[in-house]
């Protein structure tokens, strides 16, 4: 449907490209701007922005030098507040950050690398097992189930208090199917005191020798 | 003799010979770079599936994850996006400014090192090379190479400007010039080999990698729209004065947002203020462009239908307007501490550098093809697949994407829900990206064989050109 | 020819007066207090880095720990917030912006364990049902059971062995594990 006011008829042209051509020729040129004053909210914005931009930067700019976070440097002490303490549910927070990468959700572990924690004597057992072996770790082999297991847990003691590894021991004591007494924050600050030359993660061995002594 | 030569430039020249003689300089620019369009389209499809299916392709070393998804984004950014771009803004200047395109011999060989550039930087990073900086993964040498190609580009876009044969400089020419002022800066500067602590180097990283978007896409993407939407509606932009601030607002604001990619990292924090505020002031320069543009349309938005070029245009001037809007809240330290490192501003950098910039090429492409190869599209049926595929594509994407990063992030910061949960959590939404990739690659297919169609021509071409048809005084395609 | 004077100048005088501002003066501020040409980096480590960087972890795990009070890095046990000395002289930065996978700015204190590491380049599938990290096999080498007498192969579960051979990493993969075992804020080896 050719505009015939603008191009004429499409048989004036003899190819594709004369008719592109003449098309072009009669282009119009950009028409020169305008020169309007734009609507009224517009400067609104702006004034607000260019506010809001320089009290942002007063008031958060914080101090002219190589300190990162200074905005954050304080944790607020309203946290510190004393809450009712359970332990199981502290102990599932700091399992779920800290554990569950190796003996994962369940507490089944993976087979052949980490040794599982569902109906583990050790973690039933005598809770000064459990306790040092989250305090400073475990290495070398360990059958389990049949299984030989021989992987390097790291130890947290820098890592949590004695409420945290109380709690975390009362936790895996009581879930995946285990039952157990809970464990209290003054057994792990005992041990903590009892081993606190210790650097290197515990053996199978130096930990049966170390339960048999005390 | 020079003076003579000086004389003999300065004349009058029409539309046509101007575009004649842009032929081949603008049209290898563009074939070049929707090479690599596909390609990088074909990267960004691995990485997007690998993402929930992890093990597939798994045991071919250079077709990792984190291999093959830094190449997709340089192939974009400095394959696809920088050549057409290029191109597109060489032909603009040379139409706005009533010159031909000037040293042609030096921008086609310039544009060959330039992918032979990228070739070897592909090979490079598949092969484990890469510079390990996000948005600068090019080996160092590569990259210079790519900027002494702008460089050369930049020498005929200054040229041009000196030899012009009209007295305004219009404002599309303000952005270019900027453009390739700043891009081999930025360039330049990122190769400078002083930034030798880790966390300078973080700072200077994302001081180039936002302004890689915001210091040459943005200004050739917002000349593209100064200069396609008065042109394709014969209607004068709204306001010189609103333009005039869009521009030095872009150039005041933009050069500091940078640091807002790094807030709560150990960089001192007044630098990382400092950014959020300027971040928060590119609302002025966004929302009046915004209505520089609007007012220029409104009343013909129906002219959408009959031009193609101004459906891509004005989706893409929207996209602009709300990516930016979007960018300025997400800077905000409330607005950051969820979502940055989530998928949210996975999907912000796609509304910017695809619904932005890649549709205002695409938009431009559809304008400059038939007038500098005297030769139509084939279909107007398939242009319109072609535009529903790509927008549709990108707005499942971001809405996918953004719509999991707001969940994602507000999961991370609960230190109760385990990590695991905040991958599973994102799985559907990554499998819809991979959905929304493939929508896209659809359009691209398209767009390609249309290309090919009209520039190589196999097979008849179409009797009833499309500028021919439904064409009104008002709506010239 | 005087508005494309001023053009030219604001153009180049904004990007400078923003280029000193975002990369020299940062540079001023804090090169000062965390260069030191005397810090050892070992063998391992570096090479370790290297390999970070090729196979491309930092899109989706970040290597900085975000303050006390501005989301959950610290709560989540990822250690304290990082500071600028944390970050000495492995380049590039691999600050990192994307947690698709969980933070490593501590990892080395989190999972020391080599074995752990191991198993979860060779296949993260292993460990973690529902992980999307890629697998890396190109940095371990199979060899048959009796091979290599005295180093035992990756304790796989049974789904993943190879029947009759056995996987053990090669250097790549221990200067790797090294590598992200050195990444301990508090003992500061980076």
């Amino acid at each position: 449907m050719a505009d015939e006011r603008y191009f004429g008829d499409r048989e004036d042209y003899q190819s594709m490209e004369e008719l592109h051509r003449a098309a072009m020729e009669k282009e119009e040129q950009i028409p020169e701007e305008g020169n309007e004053r734009g609507p009224w909210w517009m400067y609104v914005i702006i004034v607000l922005t260019l506010a809001f931009g320089f009290f942002y930067m007063g008031r958060y700019l914080g101090e002219i030098s190589d300190r990162p976070h200074v905005l954050f440097a304080e944790p607020e002490p309203a946290e510190l507040e004393e809450e009712e303490f359970d332990p199981m549910q502290v102990g599932s927070r700091i399992y779920t950050r800290l554990c569950q990468s190796c003996h994962q959700q369940d507490g089944s572990g993976v087979e052949g690398a980490f040794p599982p924690l569902d109906g583990s004597d050790w973690v039933i057992g005598d809770p000064q097992r459990p306790v040092n072996i989250v305090l400073h770790g475990f290495e070398g082999e360990i059958a389990r189930n049949g299984v030989t297991y021989n992987a390097l847990m790291p130890g947290f003691s820098r890592l949590v208090s004695d409420e945290d590894v109380a709690a975390v021991v009362t936790y895996i004591r009581n879930s995946f199917g285990n039952e157990a007494p809970e464990v209290a924050p003054e057994e792990v600050a005992e041990i903590r005191d009892a081993t606190q030359d210790r650097t290197s993660p515990w053996t199978e061995d130096e930990l049966n020798e170390f339960i048999e002594e005390r | 003799m020079s003076q003579a030569k000086k004389s003999k430039q300065r004349k009058e020249f029409n539309v046509a010979d101007l575009d004649r003689k842009a032929r081949y300089v603008v049209l290898f620019l563009i074939l070049s770079g929707v090479f690599w369009l596909l390609f990088g389209t074909l990267l960004a499809l691995v990485a997007s599936i690998k993402m929930h299916l992890p093990d597939w392709l798994g045991s071919a070393g250079w077709l990792t994850f984190g291999r093959v998804r830094p190449l997709h984004l340089n192939v974009m950014v400095y394959g696809w996006a920088s050549l057409t771009g290029a191109g597109v803004s060489l032909w603009m200047l040379s139409r706005l400014l009533k010159v031909p395109i000037p040293l042609r011999g030096y921008i086609i060989v310039a544009g060959a090192i330039w992918n032979i550039a990228l070739l070897v930087g592909s090979i490079q990073i598949l092969a484990g090379f890469s510079r390990g900086i996000e948005w600068l993964e090019f080996p160092v040498s590569t990259m210079v190479v790519i900027v002494l190609c702008v460089i050369i580009m930049a020498r005929s876009v200054i040229v041009m400007v000196m030899t012009r044969s009209v007295k305004q400089l219009y404002v599309s020419v303000w952005y270019i010039i900027a453009a390739f002022v700043w891009f081999p800066l930025l360039g330049l500067v990122s190769s400078f080999p002083i930034f030798d602590t880790p966390t300078v180097q973080a700072g200077m990283n994302w001081w180039y990698a936002h302004n890689a978007l915001g210091l040459w896409f943005t200004p050739i993407g917002l000349a593209a729209a100064y200069y396609f939407i008065p042109k394709v509606l014969g209607r004068p932009i709204y306001s010189y004065g609103l333009s005039l601030l869009g521009f030095w607002g872009l150039a005041l604001f933009y050069n500091w947002n940078g640091f807002h990619h790094l807030i709560g990292s150990p960089l001192p924090t007044w630098f990382i203020t400092i950014s959020i505020a300027a971040s928060v002031m590119m609302i002025i320069p966004v929302v009046v462009v915004a209505v520089n543009h609007h007012m220029t349309v409104v009343g013909s938005f129906s002219a959408v239908t009959y031009s193609p070029t101004l459906r891509f245009v004005v989706f893409a001037a929207m996209s602009y307007t709300f990516v930016s809007l979007q960018g300025s809240m997400q800077a905000l330290r409330s607005v950051n501490e969820v979502i940055h490192f989530t998928h949210f501003v996975i999907a912000h950098a796609h509304i910017g550098m695809y619904a932005f910039v890649t549709m205002m090429l695409f938009g431009a492409c559809y304008y400059i093809l038939p007038r500098i190869t005297l030769r139509e599209w084939h279909s107007k049926k398939l242009i319109k697949w072609h535009f529903w595929l790509t927008a549709i594509g990108i707005i499942i994407y971001a809405g996918a994407l953004q719509g999991i990063g707001i969940f994602q992030g507000f999961s991370m910061n609960d230190p109760d829900v385990p990590f695991t949960d905040t991958v599973t959590m994102t799985i559907p939404y990554l499998i819809a990206r991979s959905v929304s990739g493939i929508l896209m690659s659809a359009g691209h297919l398209i767009f390609v064989w249309l290309l090919i169609r009209m520039v190589f021509q196999p097979g008849e071409q179409p009797e009833t050109p499309l500028i021919w048809e439904k064409i009104r005084k008002e709506f010239a395609l | 020819m005087i508005r494309y004077s001023i053009l030219l100048f604001g153009i180049i005088a904004t990007f400078l007066i923003a280029m000193f501002g975002l990369t020299i003066l940062p540079k001023i501020f804090i090169d000062e207090g965390v260069k030191d040409p005397t810090y050892f980096t070992p063998f391992e480590v570096r090479e370790g880095h290297r390999i970070f960087v090729r196979e491309g972890c930092i899109y989706c795990h970040s290597k900085q720990t975000r303050p006390e009070g501005f989301g959950a890095d610290v709560e989540r046990g990822w250690g304290r917030a990082s500071e600028a000395t944390d970050y000495r002289n492995l380049l590039p930065h691999n600050l990192g912006t994307m947690r698709t996978g969980p933070d490593l700015a501590n990892i080395g204190a989190r999972q020391p364990g080599e074995e752990w590491h191991y198993i979860n380049l060779y296949q993260p599938r292993a460990i973690n049902e529902e992980s999307i990290m890629p697998q890396f096999p190109w940095l371990f080498e199979v060899f048959s059971e009796d091979a290599r007498p005295g180093r035992d192969g990756l304790n796989l579960p049974e789904r993943f062995r190879i029947p009759g051979m056995k996987i053990l990493p090669a250097d790549e993969a221990r200067y790797l594990v090294a590598y992200l075992i050195s990444l301990d804020q508090e003992t500061g080896v980076q």
